[in-house]
């Protein structure tokens, strides 16, 4: 199947957003480490309950 | 037992008999609490009382950041003294000494991380503490003290938290309190405080979640109740949190009716649902499991951890 210019860049398009997508997720999962998440719950912990 | 563990023990037991005799305005006990300080403690006492005191009010009103590092103290102009910070009880801390007039120091910030985490992981028994009482002739109580006023049991509420942290927290095996932590004995308090709601978008915003905590403590803990500056029936705990069990609300796609879940394999798969819904920036109408309106109550028991002979 021979396909247009159009049709491949729309792969193109697609494919690039697919893996944008994944890169942003792992960025944001990096960010969420375990040190991250022990001060989040700390710094909860240490709000007088007011 | 070393003296000095004597005197903690002493400096630990007054100051729940101070939370006590704060927390009942009525007469039933003989002494207030500037009498128990003036009366009831030795000279050997009063300098550990007054550093703890400092300490329990720079965990309450004081600079929470600060509190964790001091290094990162910066002594200001206009910074609140001691009587700024002091609910009206312990103002009378100036009968052992406190100055209300002077500002914490940076070594006042170091004191307190050092003592609060010793003190609010410390026991008492009801009998040891009717002991106690009993041999301080000098207080000539026309009533005892007495130590059955509190539950076992004290509360904890957190809101504003991610999924991500609430993952993380249901499933520890225990958790490291030994940093010092406010609780409290009244769970309304709590429950309403896990339930505040900080706007999405705001800078403070985190995530969704609210939990709340209820810790089974025995006779630990350091015991402020009314003598704590937002008279919160405050006890101070450190140590560690064994995780016993742990119930999920949530509202799933298609019902407005919240439900629940104990068990922890579904609730991962709950919150990893969730994660994902959130992640692929679906509608709220559109998740699966809404992250908005997402709750834990966790039961879980103290810990005391070794603390050092001198302090």
């Amino acid at each position: 199947m021979k396909l247009t210019k159009l049709q491949i860049k729309q792969i193109i398009k697609e494919e690039l957003e697919a893996v944008m997508h994944e890169a942003e997720k792992e960025s944001q999962l990096e960010e969420l480490n375990e040190e991250d998440i022990k001060k989040e719950l700390e710094d909860a912990m240490s709000q007088p309950m007011k | 037992m070393s003296n000095n563990r004597q005197v903690q023990q002493a400096v630990f037991i007054i100051f729940r008999a101070m939370a006590q005799a704060a927390s009942n305005q009525t007469n039933l006990y003989s002494m207030d609490v500037p009498n128990i300080l003036r009366r009831m403690t030795s000279p050997s006492e009063q300098e550990l009382m007054r550093r703890l005191i400092k300490s329990v009010i720079l965990l309450t009103a004081g600079n929470q950041e600060v509190l964790r590092d001091p290094e990162l103290f910066v002594d200001k102009k206009g910074m609140k003294t001691y009587r700024d910070m002091s609910s009206t009880h312990l103002m009378s801390a100036h009968v052992v000494g406190l100055n209300l007039s002077a500002r914490p120091t940076k070594e006042d910030y170091v004191d307190a991380k050092k003592l609060l985490p010793i003190f609010s992981t410390m026991s008492v028994g009801p009998e040891e503490f009717d002991q106690f009482i009993a041999s301080r002739p000098e207080t000539r109580l026309d009533a005892p003290l007495i130590s059955g006023q509190y539950g076992d049991t004290v509360w904890r509420g957190i809101h504003n938290m991610r999924l991500e942290a609430a993952k993380y927290l249901v499933n520890l095996d225990q958790w490291d309190i030994t940093r010092s932590v406010s609780t409290s004995y009244d769970r309304r308090t709590s429950y309403n405080f896990s339930n505040k709601k900080v706007p999405v978008g705001s800078a403070n915003y985190r995530g969704p979640v609210g939990i709340l905590l209820e810790i089974d403590v025995g006779s630990r803990g350091l015991k402020v109740g009314s003598l704590s500056y937002f008279a919160e029936a405050e006890v101070i705990l450190s140590g560690y949190l064994t995780i016993d069990s742990v119930e999920m609300e949530y509202v799933a796609a298609g019902s407005n009716n919240p439900l629940k879940e104990t068990s922890l394999e579904k609730i991962n798969q709950l919150i990893d649902m969730a994660i994902e819904d959130r992640d692929a920036g679906l509608d709220y109408r559109d998740q699966r499991v809404k992250g908005e309106g997402m709750r834990f109550d966790i039961k879980a028991t103290h810990v005391q951890m070794e603390t050092p002979d001198e302090v």
